[in-house]
């Protein structure tokens, strides 16, 4: 069996998440300044005094956005460096009668699946992925799906309960080939007890 | 070889339909608000409710439901449905794309439903699932012709058959 057929766009989706972490930074930080001013407005009103009059409730007003900032930047680094590590831990193989789908960070998680267990493929591409030329694969099997079942989501993807492999980010033409494939071995294999 | 799709198509009433289900909720929420700012009214000067009154008629009622129309109108031109080399494939959705695969014989049931709207507009939404949960909720055609939602119908259960 060869491992990871068609390669998961990790560098990709990875850049992209990182200029969505910094988008996102930026805009906490400014709803931060507009919830603060109006605040340091009133104070001039009170006091009569303009609440910047003072350099250091300048500085404090600046140190507290710089934190909020870097605060919101770290939480949202941190959630793109385990995907990333997420990402690079799936391994996906199959032969003529199953498919293997393996990964996780600390929580390992090994799947076997039958072709005559598959029920559908489905691909889906949310409006991120479509930007960048990527899709994710979804096979689905006959397992109501349980919250362990839910796989990690980034920011591209929608937050779908998958009862079977989920292999995210393909190239849109290598999601198509690897549908095709599985769907065609699939079709080879008869359900059991009509499923 | 023509799509099922080309062959089979989608009323064109189906946008003007969505718009009005989906618009209904709408509509209801900015009776609800309107007459909630009607209570103000008698205490406050008219000129303060009055713009809020315009914007709110001018949101729910036209703004809204034309942009639904907008996009219901791209969602039944980008949406797809074939069979051929014994699978169903749908495909459907404006900005997020989503498409199911289907074998054959994987197919646990097909039926025909209508609602409320549907009756109005004479359409007919085609469902077939297999034994997932989710099949259900995206393995349907809607919007098709009583003739045409037959047609596929027999054909989807004649491959089924088939199979057998």
């Amino acid at each position: 069996m060869k491992e990871n057929i068609y390669p998961i766009q990790v560098k990709e989706i990875t850049r992209f998440n990182l200029i969505i972490s910094i988008i996102w930074a930026i805009i906490s930080s400014a709803f931060v300044l507009m919830l603060f001013l109006p605040a340091f407005w009133s104070i001039k009103k009170i006091s009569g005094e303009s609440a910047f009059a003072s350099s250091n409730a300048r500085l404090a007003f600046v140190a507290i956005l710089i934190c909020i900032f870097f605060a919101s930047l770290i939480i949202m680094l941190i959630k793109v460096f385990w995907n990333y590590l997420f990402l690079k831990s799936i391994y996906y193989s199959f032969d003529a009668s199953v498919f293997v789908f393996k990964g996780g960070i600390i929580s390992r998680f090994e799947k076997i699946l039958p072709f005559s267990k598959i029920q559908h493929v489905i691909i889906y591409e949310t409006f991120w992925q479509r930007m960048l030329g990527l899709s994710s694969v979804s096979i689905e099997t006959a397992r109501e799906g349980m919250p362990s079942q839910r796989y990690y989501n980034d920011f591209s993807q929608n937050k779908v309960m998958h009862t079977g492999p989920f292999i995210q980010h393909l190239n849109r033409q290598d999601a198509i080939k690897l549908k095709d494939q599985i769907i065609s071995l699939s079709a080879k294999s008869k359900p059991v007890a009509g499923i | 070889m023509a799509t099922l799709r080309e062959t089979y198509p989608l009323e064109k009433t189906k946008p003007l339909k969505k718009t009005i289900g989906k618009s209904l909720t709408i509509l209801i929420i900015a009776i609800i608000g309107f007459l909630w700012l009607l209570i103000p009214l008698f205490s406050n000067s008219p000129a303060q409710v009055t713009p809020m009154f315009v914007f709110i008629i001018i949101l729910a009622v036209i703004f809204i439901p034309v942009l639904t129309y907008i996009y219901q109108v791209y969602y039944m031109k980008l949406y797809f449905y074939d069979m051929k080399d014994k699978t169903l494939i749908i495909k459907k959705g404006v900005f997020s794309r989503n498409e199911i695969t289907l074998p054959i014989n994987r197919i646990q049931d097909v039926y025909v439903d209508q609602d409320i709207l549907d009756r109005m507009f004479g359409l007919y939404d085609l469902h077939v699932s297999s034994a997932t949960m989710i099949s259900g909720a995206l393995s349907h055609i809607d919007g098709l012709n009583k003739k045409n939602s037959d047609i596929i119908k027999e054909m989807i259960l004649k491959e089924i058959r088939g199979k057998k």
